[in-house]
């Protein structure tokens, strides 16, 4: 990162992709890669997986010199670190952590994403959740260790299950740690909860419509019938550009959410029967430019020390969403992730200094808005 | 990509540079659009013996082609093509003629030849071969054949940015051109350099404060051909270089005349005698602009000589620019009186323009807020309670912001005017276009909401390309830049300044 910023860009990690070790045995055994890439494609309009290229292969992250090749490249991509998922496993949780930790220090560190589940004991499984992330080397947000909570609108009790993580954390030698639960604004009481940031949801997290209200009668007796792609009415199609533009309109009045910068995306794998999400036209310039604006929007809304921007994603490539190097287009998205990063770096260090808008005491920004928009009124009635 | 190898009597060090999105290190290369790939050649030259001092001779590749150092060394000193030692001076070609490399001595950048390099004309060897034989005594400069397959037909558009067609002719019209200068002129070694960047207003402002940013050591260029219409621009912004008036009008906006067709067109409409004594390189648009992030100022910085080679030495990391005020305020504003805004609404293409219903909204809300506001250039305002005025010079424009207190443009030539040259306090709009292009340093009195969509920069004139429609719908909320002006206002007149505007009495309150 060029200096004086301090802005991190963390990428999400699967660290399945081992064939020795705890999470292997945990996860059933067999290899990984197979069961992250055997789909194929039952509608027109699916893009197959892509194949890991050369520079990486498929590698097994429990041999210590795989693992130090990929954080190296991401490293060198401008990446400051990995999140990692936390699997539950008999009662106690496997992040898979101790393959990577060994190259890792204080310009890349690990971070940890919680899905919560159902328990019989949440206190219990706090406790488990803590054991499982400590002891690595973190990624700090405001001199914190960075948790993610998935899907948090699952949780029966938003706050309560805060302080039960802050207490784990504690008892864990921890220390106060920094939540971040996925959602798109702060609205909706999270951050009351006691989070202390949002972070955006994944495109399928984030629909704008059910791909049921899309249909119309007679589109929905047409796929039922077979004539026509059920695939096209069932799944959720984005065109890629008014994705990433819909991710980065009027951002700042979302309050304090992290952006989630996305490549590709298409889960169809896992909806052979319909409802996968999938963007169209996706474009590795578009994807740069959608990097470096985020860099710059956190660099200019968010407080040193809490500037992230996430990558969805490293290694999934199930979704298609990887940015690591693939046997089709080579190191074209991981070059284009080194230029978005450093391009952002630049961008936002030529605004340093630059006043955040909205804030200065002597406008009354409220009578503005209140102005313009009945000015708006008046012009669109007289239309 | 860029690449070298530095040859040396123990052997052969290869380097990669590479065109740089926003790193600069010792191997990133500012990216600049006005600047030739001949430039480029110079620059990775000098870099290169200067990381290796002991160098006797370099070999730089042609920058319109993608290869890396190893590869160089592969095709320049492995086997296939011509067998032999490696000639020094000479030009390496693939299977045919088309020249992939330079071998340039040492003694070419001591004796400061080096800027001659810009005039290269990386797509004829034997052009080439001349320009080199003239530079280095006079000799026979050989091509060299490599065990490359023949280059073949090149895209309009490369990965590495830069654009065809067109500007492959004027390369070569301005490398031709050099050499019959050298035949027929012995004392060529002193004729004065000038950059043919004739057009538009914003570019030749850029052009201006570029040439008075560059270190006098480092200006490699005497003169600028610039369109007379262009001319009075080229004075106010103080241009260090002479000017070469080019009687003739400047290109059309569109992309119906490219600018190397412009450029080998209009040399012949140069004043009687430049030709003859002038070696004129081609500096308007090499490469696509946008996909650089820096500055257009120090694209021409680069491009007149500077190496730009550090983040500290860009633009924005400088002191204050040229030594104008941090802000030069507009009529005194008293309090109780109304704040006089001035605005500039429409810009060098379509898209540029703030949209319709915007501006109405923008205006009136000011109108409404106590504000007097004058529009240039757009009658339409008048219904909105704005004064229509016009600026066709820069004497015009210069009246105009002396009587009002703050400005707001889109991106264009008044713009960059009245925020670079003036220091007058301003808002900027930009929509379709990068910011971090054409934008000023941060200062008081400076305000840009900047364009928040990934989709922009597009690229396109006249209508967006993801909603089909004529306006562009990245640009500022009008309420952003009423809200804008009220903080430009405040920190160029102080707090009373906005007091006076009856924010509290308007009809929202």
């Amino acid at each position: 990162m060029t200096p004086p910023l301090t802005l991190r860009v963390l990428a999400f990690f699967d660290a399945r992709f081992q064939l020795s070790g705890p999470l292997w045995q945990a996860l059933g055994g067999g290899d990984p890669w197979q069961s992250a890439l055997a789909a194929y494609p039952a509608r027109r309009h699916h893009s197959p997986l892509l194949q890991p290229g050369k520079a990486l292969g498929r590698y097994d992250l429990a041999d210590a010199a795989s693992a130090g090749r990929v954080v190296a490249v991401a490293r060198a991509a401008g990446i400051g670190g990995f999140v990692l998922d936390c699997h539950r496993h008999e009662g106690r949780y496997l992040t898979g952590a101790d393959c990577l930790d060994p190259w890792c220090d204080t310009d890349f560190g690990l971070a940890f994403r919680w899905t919560p589940a159902p328990v019989e004991d949440a206190a219990v499984d706090a406790v488990a959740l803590m054991e499982a992330i400590a002891g690595y080397s973190p990624v700090m947000a405001d001199g914190r260790p960075l948790l993610l909570v998935n899907e948090p609108y699952k949780l029966p009790d938003p706050a309560g299950t805060v302080a039960l993580l802050r207490q784990a954390a504690a008892d864990a030698d921890l220390g106060p740690i920094y939540l971040v639960a996925t959602a798109a604004e702060a609205r909706g009481g999270l951050l009351d909860a006691g989070f202390d940031a949002l972070l955006d949801p994944s495109p399928a997290q984030w629909r704008s419509c059910k791909p049921a209200e899309l249909l119309n009668g007679y589109t929905f007796l047409q796929a039922e019938a077979g004539q026509a792609d059920a695939g096209m009415f069932d799944d959720t199609i984005m065109s890629y550009a008014q994705f990433v533009n819909s991710r980065m309109v009027d951002r700042p009045t979302r309050g304090k959410v992290f952006p989630r910068v996305v490549l590709d995306y298409a889960d169809w794998p896992d909806h052979p029967q319909g409802g996968a999400t999938l963007l169209a036209s996706t474009s590795s310039v578009l994807y740069r430019r959608f990097l470096a604006g985020a860099m710059v929007h956190v660099a200019h809304h968010f407080p040193e020390g809490e500037r992230l921007v996430f990558i969805d994603s490293w290694n999934h490539w199930r979704q298609r969403s990887q940015i690591e190097p693939t046997t089709q287009f080579g190191a074209t998205v991981l070059d284009e992730t080194a230029n978005g990063i450093r391009q952002g770096g630049y961008v936002a260090l030529t605004r340093v200094g630059e006043p955040a808008p909205g804030q200065s005491p002597a406008v009354d920004y409220g009578i503005i808005a209140a102005l313009c928009r009945q000015i708006e009124d008046e012009l669109s009635a007289s239309a | 990509m860029l690449s070298s190898l530095a040859m040396t009597a123990d052997g052969v060090e290869s380097f990669d540079f590479r065109f740089s999105t926003g790193a600069l290190t010792p191997n990133d290369i500012l990216d600049s659009a006005t600047s030739p790939p001949g430039r480029y050649v110079w620059e990775v030259a000098r870099r290169t013996l200067a990381a290796c001092p002991t160098a006797d001779a370099v070999v730089v590749s042609n920058p319109i082609l993608p290869i890396r150092g190893s590869r160089l060394a592969k095709l320049v000193l492995g086997g296939g093509g011509t067998g032999g030692p490696l000639p020094c001076p000479a030009v390496v070609t693939d299977e045919g003629t088309f020249p992939i490399a330079y071998v340039l001595p040492r003694r070419l950048f001591e004796e400061g030849l080096g800027r001659f390099l810009c005039l290269l004309s990386v797509s004829r060897s034997a052009a080439d071969a001349q320009l080199l034989s003239h530079l280095t005594g006079g000799g026979f400069v050989p091509r060299r054949t490599s065990a490359l397959r023949a280059v073949g037909s090149l895209p309009d558009n490369t990965p590495q940015g830069y654009v065809l067609g067109d500007n492959m002719e004027a390369w070569l019209v301005q490398c031709v051109n050099a050499v019959t200068l050298m035949r027929s002129r012995g004392d060529w070694r002193g004729l004065p350099f000038a950059a043919h960047h004739p057009g538009h207003a914003g570019d030749v402002l850029f052009f201006s404060l570029a040439s008075r940013l560059v270190p006098a050591d480092q200006l490699a260029f005497d003169a600028q051909v610039v369109c007379r219409a262009y001319l009075d621009i080229f004075q106010d912004c103080g241009n260090r270089l002479e000017p070469i008036v080019l009687d003739i009008p400047p290109a059309p906006r569109n992309t119906d005349v490219g600018d190397g067709r412009y450029f080998i067109d209009s040399l012949a409409h140069l004043p009687p005698g430049v030709a003859e004594g002038t070696f004129i390189v081609f500096c308007r648009y090499s490469k696509a602009y946008a996909k650089s992030p820096f500055n257009l100022i120090d694209h021409a910085r680069f491009s007149l000589g500077d190496p730009v080679a550090t983040v500290g030495d860009t633009l924005y990391q400088r002191g204050p620019l040229l030594n104008q005020p941090r802000h030069r305020a507009g009529p005194a504003l008293s309090r109780g009186a109304a704040l006089r805004v001035l605005m500039q609404l429409t810009g060098g293409w379509d898209l540029k323009t703030y949209p319709a219903k915007d501006r109405r909204v923008l205006i009136r809300a000011l109108v409404d807020l106590g504000c007097e506001v004058t529009v240039i250039d757009l009658p339409d305002a008048a219904a909105d309670g704005a004064t229509v005025a016009t600026a066709g010079s820069t004497r015009a424009l210069k009246a105009l912001l002396a009587e009002h207190h703050v400005f707001i443009s889109v991106d264009s030539f008044p713009l960059h005017f009245a925020s670079q040259i003036l220091g007058h306090p301003t808002v900027a709009i930009f929509g379709c276009t990068a910011p971090g292009n054409s934008d000023a340093p941060r200062r008081p009195g400076y305000r840009l909401p900047a364009p928040a969509l990934p989709c922009g920069p597009c690229g396109c004139l006249d209508y967006c390309p993801l909603l089909m429609i004529r306006e562009c719908t990245n640009q500022p909320r009008p309420a952003q830049l009423v809200a804008a002006v009220m903080e430009v206002a405040q920190e160029a007149y102080g707090a009373d300044s906005v007091l006076a505007v009856p924010l509290a009495q308007g009809d929202a309150a």
